[in-house]
This record gives C-alpha cells, structure tokens and sequence, in this order.
C-alpha cells in the first residue's frame, strides 16, 4: 500500500508538486517533419528525474493500468529500433538515446503528463508566487534536494549543476543545442545546494534549462567531454545504473538501490534490446522476446487486433495534423510574396468552407480506430492550451458559403469564381499510407462541396526542406501542405514561428521563419508580442488564447487530427503513464511487471 | 508484304535483298511468298502457350480499357463503412482500405499499370536498339562514346536521378513512361550490340555491303531481324520490371498519385495489411503475375518464330 501511495502521490497533489504549468518550456523537437529554427535542445526537453513523493493524500488514481500492488523485482526488455550514439543528454541527438538516458539522468525539474512542471533534483519548481523567480523574471534561484547521490556514491551538489552548465558553454563541445544557456548573463553558487541563474533578458522557457545534470568528479572538472568514456559509460542520480553496453544488441540498466525516492524503482533491471527496425521489435512482442516495442506508427495499430497477451498503447500526442494553407500567389515572379494574393486561398469564406467539409470525426474513427481526437488548435493539450470547439461537419454549410461568396458550380462540378478555378494541388509526404489515405478521404469530402484537390505528393526531404533547399512551403510555392508539427511545453516559440507575420520566409530574411501560410492577422501578433514578453503565467495564458481563437479563425492551418503517440507492451507490464510531454521511460521507476 | 518494292529504295536492290534474305528462312512456297512476318505469325501460331498468353493479355487489355463499363462502382469513391469487405457476391475480389471495390481498382489500374509497362518497354527498347544496333555496327569511337555512355547511365545512382526528376517536373503517367523507359535501355543497348558485333562480319551483310546497300538499310533490314532474338527477351523481361517499378516508384512520390489505382501501388498498400485482408494484395499480385507471364511466352513464342535460323 505504501509504494502504491506514492505511486499515487505525484499526479494529485496541487499543492506540493503542481506546478504552474510549467512556467514556459522550449519548443521541443517537433515531429519528424518540420523543424521549428528555435528549437529546444532534445536534452532541454523533459529530462529523466524522478518523481518527488511530496504528497500526503493519495489523490485520484492515475488513468495507467495499475491493477493491484506492484511487485519489485524482474527484468523488463524493451526493443528500440535504432542505437543512440552515446547517452550524454548534451551530446546525443537520437530520440532512442533520449529514452535510455531518461532512466539513468536526473535534472532539476520535468514537465509531468499534464505538462506541467514538477521537481526532480530541485525541491521545488521556481515561479514567480514562491519568490524564487524575480518579478521580472530575470533572476531565477534553484534549491536542491539534499539527499540525493551519484550512482557511484558521491553526493549530488549545487557543483555539479555548475559544471554542467560549464559543460554546455565550453565551446570545444558540439552540444546540441545553447539555446538559452547562451542568455545566460551570470550563474552563482549559493551554497552547496543552492544557485541562482540571472538571465541578460526574459527568456520565456528558462524552466526547461538544466533537464539533465552531469557528475562533476566523473571528469575531474575538466569541461571538453566530447571524447570522454562517460559517454558510452554515464553515471547519473536515476533510478537506474548504467551496466554495459553491447554495440548493436542491447545496453544495459539496474536498480539504482539509493534512489532517492525510497522504494522505486520496482525493476532490478532494464535491458533495451536493439531491433533493427519496428517490424523486427514487433515480431520479438509476439514472441514474448521483448516486453515493451518502443515508438510504432499509427499504421501498424491493427497488427496487434485480437491479440489476447499484447496492448497497444495508443494516446493522443502532441502533434497535430494539419492542411497548411498558402495565402499567397503560389505561381509567378512573386510567388510566396506575402502581399500578393492566393487566387482561391485568399478567400475566406473558400477556407472556412474547407473545414465546413472535411468530416475530421469519420477521419479519426475510421483511418485512426477511434483512438485520438479530432484536431482544433495547434496545442491539442497542455497548460497554455486553449478549450476551442471541434468544427462541424457541414457540405450544406460549405456549399452555402461558396455560392454566396461568388464560387459558382462549374461544368465538372468544380467551382469558378471570374475564371478562376477551385482547384488546388495538395502535398504531403510520398510513401506515408496513413497520410495518403486520408488524402484521399478528404479529397472526396471536398469534390463533393465543388473544391477540387490534386494529390502531388513529394519526399519528404523536398516537401519539409528549407529555404535553401527551395521547399515549396518555404518558397510559398503550393497550394495546401499536410503534415505534423508539435508545440513545446511552452508554446511561444511554436506559435510565433509558425503564426507571426515578421516570421514569414521571405528573401530579405533568407526564408527565417515557419509562417508558412504567409498570415499576416493583427490579432495573433500582438497576442503573441505579449506573451513572449511577460513571465506572468496569467497574462501569457490569457494571451496565448486570444492568439490561438485568431489563429484557427483565419485557418492559416485546418486541424485534422491529434497524433497519436503508440508502443506496443505485453499485457502484463504495469504500471506506466502516457507523457505526451517526454518518451516512454520518463516514468520507468513506476513500472512493474504483474507475472 | 506483298512484294512490291518501296518508294525509298531502288526496286532491283529491294528484290535482290529479299531472295538473299528469304534464302534461308524457308522453301518457296508453290503459291504466292508468304515472307518473314507471315511466316513468323504461322510459326507463332503454333506456339500453344504464346497462344494462351496473348489470350490472357488480351482479356486483361480489354477487361481494363472498358472497366468503366464492365463495373458499376466507382474506383475513387470510397466508402468508410465497407473498408477492407471479404471477397462477396457484390465485391468478387473485396475492398480497400477506404472501402473502394477492389475488382473496379483492379481494371481501372490495368490501364496504368500496362500503359506503362509497355510503353515505357517500347521507349527503352527504341533507345537501346538505336544506341546498340548504331555502337555495334560502326564499331571504333562511335561505340567507344556510346558504351561508355552506357556505362554512365548503369553507374548513375537512378534513385537519385528519380528524386530530382520527381521534384522538378512532378508526376504523372507520361513521366513515368519517359523516366522508366530512359532508365531501362542500358541492358538491350548491350545485347543488341553484342549480337551486331558478331552479325557484321557474316556473308549476308557483306554480300548487301557488296550490293551497295546503304547502312540503314543494312541495319534495318539484315542485322535488326537476326537480332530480334534478345530484343524480344529483353522486353519481355522488361515489362515485368517496368510495372514493379512503378510500384516502388510511389514510395518516392514518382509513382502513380493517389487516388489513381495502378497494380504496383496497390500491391503496396496491401503490404500492412496481408495478413488481415489478404484479398487486397493477392489480387493486384495475381494481375502482375499473369500479365508477366503472358508477355514472356508471348516473348518465348515470338522469337522462335522470329529467329531467321530456326530450322522446321
């Protein structure tokens, strides 16, 4: 009963653990599509870290499957199909590196399932209500927890987070990214468990900073750790310890025995096996050879139908499906120019009927089984994320709307409007069954309101290249692009770049920015200025809404559906909780195995 | 062939060619001269499973130009409640993902998939007829050029050279045709080439050489004939091939778009979903194989009955 307390303790808990929604967070890594320029470093996203068993009353049980108490012991065997190059958090750059170095690195705080922010190796999140951010959210004070060790022994202290930051600012380090950490103006120790970071100016996500934190005595201070041992070889303050690694076949963790949250982690020990693709991991699920198969695609859902010993854990993630719409001349010298003018786009009343036609509802029932939900915004969940309606489903609607705006039916049924055709090409990646699918779909739903859509599809190479590749999204050369991209925890970044007219590619920026739509609305720049520039959470919510309500108002992009995030386990693993905020093993310490 | 001479040529040359080239071929009939392709077509005759062949691909050929017409479902429209339907009276070979009958898909990308299968084999087999039959009989630096043109186009990494084509000029079935078959001549070049390197030097074209026969005409009408041999089995190899390119070509974006059915993207798209809805990839695969089929004895068939040295 008491392990299961605290099992329980970490998701109730307003109190003591919730945290304002996580103050901001970078824009994590987005889908494999798009690449948002400001983009978090993978390690700045939701660092391994524990759950801090604070609470008291065990508060509403969490929606995992935890049918009665779990059993410590056992080896869980999870497959990953691809093999990180090395688990340093500042160094690697594979999301299968993310998930192993989850279990073995602590950080000082992470976003929970909510999204919001609770403390790891910090005692509590900073904000502004604790006093431990200024009020103009410059100067940022961390208190550690005091009872925390090293794996190999040593205690954890305010040094090693230094060092960790000395570690990111040594230039001789390819890390993967200083955004944030180079806003730095001034990082002092306190004492031994405690230090405060002054930031040069605001810098919205600062919460997502330090995720992970290195062991100073492992390098003897010296900062230049490319070519380190420790990287194949980490040591970290989680719930499991590294053990070995087999080039190609498996790396290794066990139970962390000094874990500071005294009963966790249930398993003795974590092989991660290496598959050399999904298929191979999936054929090893049906065989009982791995547990858990990590990171499927939505597609391969129906493979495990009416299997009695498997679950396929499928939950809506945090990218969202989309038709990027082009409002501007997507032919001609000026094509993507952002004060020209989409012959057909350009109209709203053609936009708004687009979504008046697509039935999302079908989509998300027939091509996703039913298991996610119907796109509406850009942040399909989250603190900052706005409650906005699911559209209707309406071709009378959207007939009605064309007619009166002056789109008449044309002799194959497409509609005219002075010459001009209804007629659109649409693009996504080539080789995706899912995506070609519900092209398809949709491109039925809009013939039959008299838009006709022309399937183009491209690799996705051209299709999410830059600038510099002459991507026809970032050239404004296209009609309607479909694909994924995801917010961070905090979503200004996301937001801005995707929806702020200074970000619209053009080549007096050299193509900066993702404001592929060329939208430029009054309302969602200043709503988006406010909100990078305030460290009230109020306001920036506030703020955050207006733009979000604007913004799905013009249609820049039509929300399809959310994506889902699936793995495949067998049925007797428990006691794990979907994060659409951070990988599969970001809750390893609670899982047990019911056998 | 009626015997009587062309306009292009002078008719005592043209007579003259055909004794010599009908010498071997067979006896003079007691009646009028039946000639090479009558001949051919009596041989080919009596090629039972080129018979069949031509049979199956004929029925194919018909079934797919009149699909509008032989089926009453539409092969785009699809149909969310009835996705991936058995086999059954009203779908005899099922539905697709997106509930489309898979027979009416079937017939509506046979016109694709063999559109493109034989002409894009006809391109190809024009360019490297052309380039192997020209390399082959003029010998020294033109066939040095264009072998080692050749050679370039083998090592040029084609995967690469689709997704610059599928970028530049996006896709649709005349692509298809020009990319597959200017991607595929290489192999007939070779051959050709070979078989001309060894039929220059025989009597018969020194004799036409001797007779004043201009090149072309030694080209078209002595060496081409007696190398019709690994042409045919060149095509016939290809069309296969050239339908399975097609297929993989829409992993790339250069195949055929969706919501236009072709054999190869179907096939694909029944790659996930063999073991739940067999009937989506059996069918498809079916078609391919029995058009392949068909095509290679049609080939067998016509190059005995094409081979100028076969002996009844």
């Amino acid at each position: 009963m008491t392990s299961r307390r605290i099992l329980f303790a970490r998701f109730g808990q307003a109190g003591a653990m919730v945290i304002l929604p996580g103050l901001l967070l970078a824009a994590c890594g987005e889908q494999p599509p798009a690449a948002s320029p400001p983009k978090a470093p993978e390690t700045g996203k939701a660092e391994p870290a524990k759950p801090v068993a604070v609470a008291s009353t065990a508060v509403p049980a969490p929606t995992a499957a935890t049918s009665g108490t779990p059993k410590p012991g056992g080896t869980l065997k999870i497959a990953l199909y691809q093999e990180p190059g090395n688990l340093n958090p500042y160094l690697n750059v594979q999301t299968a590196g993310n998930v192993v170095r989850n279990t073995i690195f602590g950080g000082m705080v992470r976003p929970n399932e909510k999204g919001e922010y609770v403390p790891d190796l910090a005692k509590e999140v900073p904000t502004t209500k604790n006093g431990l951010v200024s009020a103009d959210g410059r100067t940022v004070t961390y208190k550690l927890r005091q009872d925390v060790k090293w794996h190999d022994g040593k205690p954890f202290t305010a040094k090693d987070v230094k060092f960790t930051y000395d570690v990111i600012m040594d230039p001789a380090n390819p890390v993967t990214s200083r955004l944030g950490y180079r806003d730095i103006e001034s990082f002092t120790m306190k004492d031994d468990y405690t230090f405060e970071v002054r930031f040069k100016t605001f810098f919205a996500p600062f919460i997502s900073l330090f995720g992970a934190i290195l062991p100073a005595h492992s390098f003897e201070g010296k900062t230049a750790i490319e070519k380190s041992d420790f990287n194949r070889k980490p040591i970290g303050t989680g719930p499991y310890k590294f053990v070995e690694w087999a080039s190609g076949d498996h790396i290794t963790v066990t139970k962390n025995q000094d874990y500071y949250v005294k009963g966790k982690p249930y398993l003795d020990q974590v092989i991660f096996r290496i598959t050399p693709s999904r298929e191979v991991g999936i054929a090893q699920l049906k065989t009982g050879e791995v547990d858990v198969v990590w990171n499927l695609i939505e597609a391969q859902i129906p493979e495990f139908d009416g299997d009695k010993e498997i679950d396929v854990w499928a939950k809506p993630g945090v990218g969202v499906e989309r038709l990027v719409l082009n409002f501007s001349a997507p032919t001609g010298d000026k094509a993507g120019d952002p004060t020209t003018k989409h012959p057909v786009l350009s109209d709203p009343k053609v936009r708004e009927a687009i979504e008046f036609g697509i039935n999302k509802k079908l989509i998300v029932d027939k091509l996703l089984y039913g298991k996610t939900t119907v796109g509406t915004s850009p942040l399909s969940t989250g603190w900052a994320a706005p409650a906005i309606p699911a559209s209707e489903f309406s071709p009378d609607k959207a007939r009605k709307l064309l007619e009166d705006a002056g789109w008449r039916a044309g002799p194959d049924g497409t509609r005219i409007k002075d010459g001009v055709k209804a007629s659109l090409t649409y693009q996504t990646t080539s080789g995706d069954k899912l995506r070609e699918l519900a092209q398809q779909v949709v491109q039925e739903m809009l013939k039959e309101v008299g838009i006709a859509l022309e399937i183009k599809n491209i690799p996705s190479a051209s299709l999410l290249g830059t600038w510099a590749d002459g991507a026809p999204r970032a050239k404004g050369t296209f009609d309607i692009n479909m694909w994924t991209t995801n917010p961070g925890i905090d979503p200004h970044f996301h937001l801005f770049s995707y929806f702020h007219s200074s970000q619209i590619p053009t080549e007096a920026n050299k193509g900066e920015g993702q404001n592929y739509s060329r939208l430029k609305d009054e309302t969602v720049d200043k709503s988006l200025d406010e909100a990078g520039s305030t460290p009230d959470l109020d306001k920036r919510k506030a703020a955050f809404e207006r733009a979000v309500k604007a913004l799905t108002a013009s249609r820049a992009h039509i929300f399809l559906y959310n994506r889902l995030d699936v793995d495949g386990a067998r049925k007797y693993v428990m006691g794990r909780t979907h994060n659409p905020w951070d990988n599969l093993a970001w809750d390893l310490e609670n899982w047990w195995l019911n056998k | 062939m009626s015997g009587q001479p062309g306009s292009w040529s002078a008719s005592e040359h043209r007579s003259r060619h055909r004794l010599l080239a009908s010498s071997g071929l067979a006896a003079p009939s007691p009646g009028r001269p039946i000639g090479l392709w009558g001949l051919a077509w009596r041989r080919f005759r009596r090629h039972r499973m080129a018979l069949v062949g031509m049979v199956i691909l004929l029925v194919l050929a018909s079934a797919s130009l009149l699909a509008t017409w032989i089926s009453p479902y539409s092969p785009i429209k699809t149909s969310l409640v009835e996705m991936l339907d058995r086999p059954s009276p009203i779908h005899p070979m099922g539905t697709d993902e997106l509930g489309r009958d898979l027979l009416t898909r079937i017939l509506h990308g046979g016109r694709v998939s063999l559109a493109v299968g034989f002409l894009a084999v006809a391109l190809a087999v024009s360019i490297g007829s052309t380039v192997g039959a020209i390399a082959g009989f003029y010998g020294g630096w033109v066939d040095n050029l264009l072998m080692r043109l050749v050679d370039f186009m083998i090592a040029l990494p084609s995967i690469f050279v689709l997704i610059l084509l599928a970028t530049i000029y996006g896709t649709n079935p005349v692509t298809l045709v020009l990319v597959i078959g200017g991607l595929r001549w290489m192999g007939t070049a070779r051959q050709v080439r070979g078989a001309f390197l060894s039929l220059r030097e025989r009597e018969f074209v020194e004799a036409a050489r001797c007779l004043g026969a201009p090149p072309s005409r030694i080209i078209l009408r002595h060496l081409l004939p007696n190398a019709i041999g690994p042409i045919i089995v060149a095509s016939t190899l290809g069309i296969s091939g050239a339908i399975l390119t097609e297929s993989s070509l829409s992993y790339l974006g250069l195949g055929i778009q969706p919501p236009m059915a072709s054999w190869g993207n179907m096939l694909r798209n029944a790659q996930d979903q063999m073991v739940r809805a067999p009937w989506t990839a059996v069918f498809p695969g079916l078609m391919i194989f029995l058009t392949v089929m068909a095509v290679n004895s049609i080939g067998d068939g016509l190059r005995d009955a094409l081979d100028p040295r076969k002996v009844e």
